[in-house]
């Protein structure tokens, strides 16, 4: 119940003007952002560190970022109704029968149940994840330097391995962590890969390989393909925002399917809020009298319904390693840990303990968060989508701009400028070999982290490495990391049998 | 082919129901964004054979080589700067490695379908996303270049405004007047922002005895 009376204080410090001016400010942005194509959360966050740094308050910060966390949410999800164009990418089912109900004339219809439902699970989210962090952070206290590596390790492992292309995120997160090893080695003060230049003694900052590997390389793609794109896009129209009694009640069992699923999902390392929509949609589909309607015809409101939730619910869900362990789930939590530490907080289990008016701070701002998304978003959709007219010519060089301030801005010096633009190169490199971006990042940033408590443990044992398997907490994650690096031999393995026994399906692959 | 068709309307590339083994296309998701394969094209294609098998792991091998020359400290250490970097070195170029012979699989797969006038079936990229002119985005890049070279010598303002009108013009060519009055309000406002409100100092350059 100590809980609930934190909680309680915190609203107190949110509700000050000067947060839910914050908060709005971050809403407004994170919609703005949504809506546009191309940038996601995660890169609006790193483009806002300066204001952020200038700002100088963790809080106002995090305050922010929970807005513009759940602002591009509603935005991607607003496009993807109406326009059929997903702003991001865990609002893609979205577009399966969120766009059929527009063609039908009930986009209102849709708008409603994925705002309403993206509020119910965030509200949701938030009440588990205030739940759950006192008892998580007082296991965590008791974890040591070995625990903390077996974790991190897990979280990359489970980001590289359980979504399409192992070997390909496997490389990228390799690639982000070697990224992390430039600078100063912080257990015996050596210099690596500096190569005598002083911009790199501290490292690469994850600020600028985020910017440039997204926001530069989310702009070349914009460009490169604008003049077969064309300049216009069709808009349709929304009708009237209600829903009948019918459709809330079909609406209502989905929100709440999508969001418990959708926060336990976001939880977990890798997952993130983009597969737990596919899981929703999945789920809704498996148990639905009429499955063979999902995306067809007039569209299922329950297909939309569920996976909006459970997006929304994983956003959330992916705050509670973040909070507790300090460990980050998903390149947008990993910014967010940059940011935090960046302003002077200590992250990592110790944040609970030492700074709960903090954590408490945060979660009560996810609720003033989503109050504020909803009574924001579902008046003002038509003016989101006026802001898709802004021609892309102006817009994406005005996003290069920002991008070049912004980095800077954060050390004040050109050397990061030519760091931003060669990751620039290096992201579309990857991009064009079809390598996922987002675990480079969190490789980037998880990696210091990791080499740091890698040698703390080996120093505290005098160089004894079965100090990584002195607990059963350890061993265990060690264990199911290497699990999940099997898991798609595994599968491979199987797919093959199966094959084997359908010849006719083979010839597909 | 329907199989593949539905597994490209996931951008992540798991379709929801390929994975408990039933034939996708029965209830397979299809809808608004049309199931298909875009090809690759020459440049990209070109692209991403030379870097997955020439640049990629001739990058890890110099990374892996770097870390093991480290300079290390004259005292004794429990903890060696060179481990962590070397682990990590040897696991990338293992990942390069196996990359690079995939790539030279599928190349050898398509060279020999062509001998036989076969057709195999194209890649399913997880990231469907195009670039259709190459020639736009190297533009772009090397604009970006020269801003950025130009950045402090020529100050925030003058260089901004010059990149702006130079690349919409690039991109919409007949709206001249409208890029130039959007370019030098929006860098005005930047300035503004970060000077006044933020209190950082952007480079002024040519305009420094003004401003």
């Amino acid at each position: 119940m100590d809980s609930i009376s934190s909680l309680l204080a915190a609203f107190g410090t949110v509700l000050q003007p000067e947060y839910l001016l914050y908060a709005l400010l971050g809403a407004l942005i994170g919609t703005a952002v949504g809506v546009l194509p191309g940038l996601g959360p995660s890169v609006t966050m790193a483009l806002l560190l300066p204001v952020v740094f200038a700002l100088g308050d963790p809080t106002g910060a995090i305050i922010m970022f929970a807005g513009i966390f759940y602002g591009a949410m509603y935005g991607g999800s607003t496009t993807s109704i109406l326009l059929s164009t997903p702003g991001e990418s865990s609002s893609v089912v979205t577009v399966l029968d969120g766009y059929r109900m527009t063609k039908a004339g009930r986009g209102g219809a849709a708008l409603l149940s994925a705002a309403v439902g993206s509020f119910v699970a965030g509200i949701f989210a938030t009440i588990a994840l205030s739940v759950v962090a006192e008892p998580i952070g007082r296991i965590a206290l008791g974890l040591g330097p070995p625990e903390y590596v077996a974790f991190a390790v897990l979280a990359l492992a489970a980001t590289s391995l359980l979504g399409g292309r192992p070997l390909k995120a496997a490389f990228s997160v390799l690639f982000g962590l070697a990224v992390g090893t430039v600078g100063i080695h912080a257990v015996s003060g050596t210099q690596r890969f500096t190569y005598g230049s002083l911009a790199l003694y501290n490292g690469i900052d994850f600020e600028l390989v985020t910017i440039g590997m997204f926001a530069v390389v989310e702009v070349l793609f914009v460009l490169g393909t604008l003049k077969m794109a064309g300049h216009t896009r069709p808009v349709a129209a929304a009708g009237k925002l209600y829903m009948t009694m019918n459709e809330w009640r079909r609406s209502a069992g989905a929100w709440g399917r999508g969001s418990v699923l959708g926060f336990f999902v976001g939880v977990l390392p890798g997952a993130g809020a983009t597969m737990s929509s596919y899981l929703s949609y999945g789920l809704e589909r498996s148990i639905s009298k009429t499955p063979q309607k999902f995306g067809r015809g007039e569209g299922m409101i329950e297909g939309l319904a569920g996976p909006e939730a459970a997006n929304n619910a994983a956003a959330g869900g992916a705050l509670v390693p973040l909070l507790t362990l300090g460990i980050p789930a998903s390149a947008a939590t990993a910014v967010m840990l940059g940011a935090l530490q960046g302003l002077g907080v200590t992250t990592g289990p110790l944040l609970l303990r030492d700074n709960p008016e903090f954590v408490w701070a945060i979660i009560a701002s996810l609720f003033v968060g989503n109050v504020m998304l909803v009574v924001l978003n579902v008046p003002l959709v038509g003016l989101w989508v006026q802001l898709l007219k802004v021609p892309t010519a102006l817009l994406s060089p005005m996003i290069l701009v920002i991008s070049t301030v912004g980095v800077f801005s954060l050390s004040r010096n050109t050397t990061d400028l030519t760091i931003m633009v060669v990751f620039g190169l290096v992201g579309l490199a990857l991009r064009v070999c079809d390598i996922p971006l987002a675990p480079a990042v969190l490789g980037l940033v998880l990696g210091p982290l990791i080499e740091e408590q890698w040698g703390r443990a080996l120093v505290a044992s005098r160089g004894d490495w079965d100090v990584f398997f002195s607990s059963p907490t350890a061993t265990v994650t060690w264990a199911l990391a290497a699990a999940i690096g099997f898991l798609p031999l595994i599968q491979k393995t199987l797919r093959r049998a199966r094959e084997r026994r359908s010849p006719v399906r083979g010839t597909t692959r | 082919m329907t199989t593949r068709k539905n597994a490209a309307t996931d951008p992540r590339g798991h379709a929801p129901d390929g994975a408990d083994g039933e034939p996708a296309a029965l209830d397979g998701i299809d809808g608004p964004p049309e199931p298909e394969i875009v090809p690759l094209g020459p440049v990209a294609a070109l692209l991403r054979r030379t870097i997955l098998i020439g640049v990629l792991p001739v990058l890890s091998g110099g990374y892996l080589w770097q870390a093991s020359v480290i300079a290390l400290p004259e005292r004794a250490l429990a903890v060696s700067p060179r481990s962590f970097p070397i682990v990590l070195g040897v696991l990338m170029c293992v990942t390069a490695l196996g990359l690079a012979v995939v790539e030279v699989r599928r190349m050898l797969a398509a060279r020999g379908a062509a001998t036989r006038d076969e057709e195999v079936a194209p890649e399913i990229d997880d990231d469907q996303e195009r670039i259709t002119s190459w020639r736009d985005a190297w533009v772009t890049f090397a604009a970006l270049v020269v801003y950025v070279a130009t950045f402090a010598l020529l100050g925030f303002v003058v260089s901004t405004v010059a990149f702006l009108i130079c690349l919409s013009t690039y991109f919409s060519p007949r709206r001249l007047l409208r890029n130039a009055i959007v370019s030098v309000v929006f860098s005005a406002a930047v300035y503004l922002l970060f000077v006044n409100v933020l209190n950082v100092q952007l480079p002024a350059g040519l305009l420094s005895g003004v401003m």
